[in-house]
């Protein structure tokens, strides 16, 4: 090897490795950007797609349908974002739409629900997301059993269905069983409707502690033991009452993440109450001056919807439901009044 | 034997020269070929989601209208339009999600003859901000647009009447 000038085959050898070994890098890095870019594409589109598809949804005012993909999927739904995940990459998009679900949606199917949120006039579409993970079990006291027959049998549409069960407050050998029959993975949520059924439901399920999650519905009490169930208060564990304003915003307690998402969507909804509301009060100075219609009512609604604008500032927390409902009823009556005085309704 | 030495490097050089040339001008290709896919899949999107707001405007309860207690799909109420154009409503923070980079606008189509400058609905209301014209939420692009629209019909709650309309959405191109 003592020749000048000749390349040593090693030297040859080592330069090929180091040639090899960058151009190998550079295919490597190359391929692993172009997956995460493919990956960032498909989440993306899956995320767009998922909000446009609940955007057009809303159109129909109310419908249930089932989001299918190709593979499981996994979908974020945080407050004001709606989330895909491929591969590595997650991309969010932003969101008008008011969502209530589980904070993740894993499968290769979504079953959804949308019903329009009216108060008395329509303010916005609800959206209930849930998988086949999704586990909620309906647990009613005695002075709730019309309701919870009545509310798995009409009110629950066909799609959403499985993932409810139904259960009085003596079966819970059938509820227990049916916690036992879940998956391991499963979110496991317990909405219970009665006084007497949360102290039960705490002695009965302790050996299932930590594995499921607990949200009681509170509807006013009317006098004759009878309930309002479109409004009242939604507790979640560990937290504060809050209101809901409604039987869409009751579903949306029941599925609701917990009481953060809750208060968020609360928020949301109660910000396109104003809109709609403020819309109405400046809608009354086009229609009052029409034909010979007294002006009183009128007046009394631009009045009444004062009264609802100022209660949708109050947090979920605060607001009184009572006050807030009767404010409601009262716009819808003074509404119908003013229509049957043969002038033209605000709404 | 050094000179051949010389030639052997300069050609194993040069091989791999020719090879990143050839590789640089493969990558400069296929990126200008996946650009210009995804920017068709950004304009697919764009009118996509154009499409989907002609439905989502039309039924959204901040203007859709209701004659006695009962909504009517398909219809918009003017007054209700000419109060959120008002108020700059679409513009605001809470519909960026929906609207953001998009023109949206209502303009009456039969009949013609009652838009036309004093000939424009007496309720003097109506003729701001426009005539039969309503600009829901402006955006000026900053290249071209295409533009999706669909019939509509608009009531006019203090006049009890109907009249023709179209619905229109600009997306950037």
């Amino acid at each position: 090897m003592g020749k000048k000038g000749v390349a040593d085959p090693v030297f040859v050898y080592i330069f090929a490795l180091v040639a090899g070994m960058i151009i190998l890098f550079f295919f490597l890095s190359f391929s692993m950007k172009h997956k995460g870019t493919a990956n960032l594409m498909e989440s993306g589109e899956l995320a767009s797609g998922m909000d446009n598809s609940l955007a057009a949804f809303s159109a129909l005012g109310q419908g249930e349908k089932e989001f299918e993909f190709p593979f499981e999927t996994e979908l974020f739904i945080d407050p004001g974002s709606v989330g895909a995940k491929s591969g590595a990459k997650q991309f969010s998009k932003p969101t008008r739409s008011i969502i209530y679900s589980p904070k993740s949606l894993k499968g290769k199917k979504v079953a959804a629900w949308t019903i329009r949120w009216k108060a008395p006039f329509s303010i916005t579409n609800f959206f209930y997301l849930t998988t086949d993970k999704d586990r909620y079990f309906i647990v009613y006291g005695n002075d709730h059993s019309n309701f919870a027959s009545n509310f798995m049998k009409e009110e629950i549409p066909d799609k959403i269905k499985p993932s409810n069960k139904l259960f009085g407050m003596n079966e819970f050998s059938a509820l227990k069983a049916a916690i036992r029959a879940s998956p391991p993975t499963a979110n496991l949520k317990v909405i219970i409707f009665g006084d007497d059924v949360k102290a039960a439901v705490n002695n009965q399920l302790s050996e299932f502690n930590g594995k499921y999650s607990v949200v009681e519905i509170i509807p006013l009490e009317e006098p004759e033991d009878n309930f309002e169930y479109d409004f009242g208060y939604v507790q979640f564990e560990g937290e504060a009452k809050r209101a809901y304003i409604g039987r869409p915003m009751m579903y949306g307690g029941m599925i609701a993440e917990n009481a953060e998402y809750y208060d968020y969507s609360y928020t949301q909804a109660m910000d396109r109450l104003r809109n709609v509301t403020q819309i109405y009060t400046e809608k009354i100075r086009y229609i009052k001056a029409v034909g010979n219609c007294p002006q009183t009512g009128y007046n009394s609604i631009e009045g009444l919807l004062s009264q609802l604008q100022s209660d949708s500032e109050e947090s979920p927390e605060s607001v009184v439901v009572s006050k807030f409902m009767n404010n409601i009823k009262a716009v819808e009556d003074m509404n119908k009044d003013i229509m049957g005085a043969g002038c033209q309704a605000l709404f | 034997m050094k000179r051949k030495a010389q030639m052997q490097m300069m050609e194993t050089f040069m091989v791999l020269l020719v090879f990143f040339i050839l590789l640089a001008i493969g990558i400069y290709y296929y990126f200008q070929f996946s650009a210009k896919n995804i920017e068709e899949t950004g304009q697919e999107v764009a009118i996509l989601s154009g499409t989907t707001l002609l439905s989502v405007v039309s039924s959204m309860p901040e203007l859709q209208c209701s004659i006695r207690a009962r909504e009517e799909g398909g219809c918009l109420d003017a007054a209700k339009m000419t109060i959120a154009v008002e108020k700059g409503l679409f513009s605001t923070e809470d519909y960026k999600p929906l609207f953001d980079k998009k023109r949206v606008y209502v303009n009456t189509t039969y009949p013609k003859e009652a838009f036309i400058s004093n000939k424009c609905l007496d309720n003097l209301a109506y003729k701001t901000p426009g005539c039969g014209l309503w600009i829901l939420k402006d955006y000026q692009f900053k290249k071209g647009k295409r533009a999706v629209s669909t019939p509509v019909s608009i009531y006019y709650p203090d006049k009890g009447q109907f009249m023709a309309g179209k619905l229109v959405i600009e997306v950037s191109s």
